[in-house]
């Protein structure tokens, strides 16, 4: 070792030197590993789905120009809206739930018409003393100091969280692809490069579904959200670091009005 | 120097390893793992404004049209609460709002210099989860619209849009002017002189409004303030529009000359203008987020969108006035397209994918301005079904909840804080 430092480093301060880098590599290894994510899973299903009102992204689905893959049809627009039509269930393997508002029917389109759950209050992990609402809220004159706590984080998440569900289904065409038998059983997990503008990177699979067709369909979109450069709903700007630079995604379809 | 060394020494050994590194693990703890189900569906929540009356009332109606403008919420009517009677510093019964299905309870009251505002998220105790108030000042209207932000940054993670300002043009009996309001239609500041043409109103450093104008027939200048003061660009030619990036920091200009237009891209002072390749005839550019930039040119079948010098806009349809929305549907640019006698708005990703359509059966719709939060798009449209001619506003992820905003129908519209 000697031989190839100058003289000038005596053999302890090298010592002392390896060892103040271990152990601040240490360190740096367990902020790092501090982070593990945390499965949060949404149970959507027919079951407890509560059909309160949906906002619905128009993606007009009778339209093959407007769909991931579709063929295009020079001089027409979509249709912005489709009312919803009552859907009936097919099989008779599930009842009416006993939550529906029956006051206000979803609205639905195309793809859309989930009573998502993913509006729920329920807190999520996060870290309160770091809640940065306080810090982004503008200049406007008279301030008091807020009294955000961690709920409010857990709702922004849980919002954004929607917004990613959304974003991503739309673009997700597996509907009509695979019997409902069979797909409401499916599951498949995916891990997201998210790039530093907010685009897909890359993605790996990392647990398929085990069947062909839906994880063939899957890669086929992936590869198409990531060819076209889409970029993602911007996180929360009072949270600006949820999004981070992977994301992990779970695919299925429990709902079998979406997904059928 | 024995000291220096050691640490040098370390840091390098720390970079050494940093580097090498392998990529940091998921940092995404709050996210979990985000279920994909198929759905292109947002559940909206139930939002309460508890109605006040006397002074208070102005304050609480403000707070509630915003929300309800905000299309992050249903908003619900006065009957569908529980029953009354409210006053503004009684506890909150969150049971009894709980089980008329509301989520959120938000209430605004005022003394004498503040407005302030209480949210309660039902289930989650019977405190008010946010506290913010705003002075008066001298606009108590603009201080609700500010509280309004507040609650609703505090809610959702996003500040909201509604102390904020839109510049348009109007017709006037001789040209066009430029004039900007609140988001109410009030406070409306005139620019520049009304026998004047002025066209691309936008919002440039310091949220000073920037146009161009022409007088008697005069070449095209780029201008600033209600003065219409002008800033040289040193471009021989007519400037026909003008935008600024997000930050506001550069510039992008579409000058005409000798029947053949060009985009220019530079520093917000105007310096260090260089030229960007097009197709012919580029108009409206558009500086948006991530540097991107969107404008309009001739293209097969008429006028198209591109971004980044990419088609975005479908194929044989006149495209014009795009913007971009930075909305809980990603980036996405959103365009006039001419359909028929009318016009509709539409929204793409910025590659052009994922075509979707705001407007349809509300009359002819164009010149849509994003909101500083790109949760909403503002736009002219000459109404249908009673509807009159005006400005209208309608959320990007929810467009069929179409709201007014004032009756002023004019084009070239902008929105900033």
């Amino acid at each position: 070792m000697s031989s190839w430092f100058p003289r000038v480093y005596p053999r302890s301060d090298v010592a002392i030197a390896v060892g103040v880098a271990i152990v601040v590599q240490g360190a740096f290894i367990a902020l790092l590993a501090r982070g593990e994510p945390k499965e949060v899973l949404v149970d959507l299903s027919d079951d407890n789905a509560k059909p309160v009102s949906v906002a619905i992204t128009p993606v007009p689905d009778d339209l093959p120009m407007l769909k991931l893959g579709g063929k295009k049809q020079p001089g027409k627009l979509p249709d912005m809206w489709l009312k919803p039509k009552a859907s009936q269930k097919k099989g008779g393997d599930s009842t009416p739930s006993t939550k529906a508002d029956t006051e206000k029917a979803p609205e639905t389109h195309g793809d859309a018409g989930v009573a998502s759950d993913a509006q729920s209050l329920d807190p999520v992990a996060g870290d309160a003393s770091t809640d940065p609402v306080a810090q982004n809220e503008g200049s406007a004159a008279g301030s008091k100091t807020g009294t955000e706590t961690d709920p409010l984080k857990a709702h922004a998440v849980d919002q954004y969280r929607a917004q990613l569900d959304a974003w991503f289904s739309a673009r997700f065409n597996i509907r009509g692809k695979v019997p409902w038998d069979k797909l409401k059983d499916l599951r498949a997990t995916v891990v997201i490069d998210i790039t530093a503008d907010r685009k897909v990177g890359g993605y790996d699979v990392v647990k398929g579904s085990g069947d062909d067709t839906f994880d063939d369909q899957l890669y086929r979109d992936l590869a198409k959200v990531q060819v076209s450069g889409a970029v993602l709903p911007p996180p929360p700007e009072s949270y600006p670091d949820i999004l981070g630079t992977k994301l992990r995604l779970s695919f299925r379809c429990s709902v079998r009005a979406a997904c059928e | 120097m024995r000291v220096i060394s050691i640490l040098s020494f370390s840091c390098a050994a720390v970079f050494a390893v940093d580097a090498s590194a392998q990529p940091k693990p998921p940092p995404d703890t709050e996210l979990g793992t985000v279920e994909v189900t198929g759905s292109a569906g947002v559940a909206l929540p139930k939002l309460a404004v508890i109605p006040l009356g006397g002074d208070d009332a102005e304050s609480s109606a403000i707070l509630k049209k915003d929300l309800d403008r905000l299309g992050v919420w249903d908003v619900v009517d006065d009957a569908a609460m529980p029953a009354g009677p409210f006053s503004k510093d009684d506890p909150v019964d969150t049971k009894a709002f709980k089980a008329k299905g509301i989520s959120v309870v938000v209430r605004a009251k005022k003394d004498a210099t503040d407005v302030a505002g209480d949210a309660w998220l039902i289930g989650k105790g019977d405190d008010p989860i946010v506290k913010h108030s705003v002075q008066l000042g001298k606009d108590p209207r603009r201080a609700a619209h500010a509280l309004g932000d507040k609650l609703v940054s505090a809610l959702t993670g996003y500040f909201g849009p509604f102390d904020s300002h839109l510049a348009f043009t109007l017709r006037t009996a001789k040209g066009r002017q430029v004039f900007s309001s609140d988001i109410d239609g009030l406070d409306k500041v005139a620019y520049g002189n009304a026998d004047d043409t002025a066209l691309s109103p936008t919002f440039g450093p310091k949220g000073e409004v920037w146009f161009t104008v022409s007088k008697s027939y005069d070449p095209f200048k780029l201008v600033h303030g209600t003065a219409a003061t002008e800033l040289s660009l040193g471009k021989p030619g007519s400037v026909l529009s003008v935008s600024f990036s997000p930050d506001r920091t550069k510039l992008a200009v579409a000058v005409m000359k000798d029947e053949a237009s060009r985009i220019y891209r530079g520093n917000a002072d105007g310096t260090e203008l260089a030229p960007v390749e097009t197709p012919a005839l580029p108009n409206r550019p558009v500086l948006g987020p991530l540097g991107k930039m969107a404008y309009v040119a001739s293209g097969s079948g008429g006028q198209r969108v591109y971004v980044d010098g990419h088609t975005v806009s479908p194929a044989g349809f006149h495209a014009s006035a795009p913007t971009f929305c930075d909305s809980p549907n990603g980036l996405i640019v959103v365009f006039t397209v001419g359909v028929g006698s009318g016009a509709d708005l539409v929204a793409t990703d910025t590659s052009g994918g994922n075509l979707r359509r705001l407007t349809q059966g509300h009359g002819s719709n164009a010149y849509p301005a994003c909101s500083p939060d790109g949760r909403l798009v503002a736009f002219f449209s000459t109404g249908a079904g009673g509807k009159a001619p005006g400005m209208y506003v309608l959320p990007v992820s929810n467009p069929t909840r179409i709201r007014k905003l004032s009756g002023e129908y004019g084009d070239s519209l902008a929105w900033a804080r």
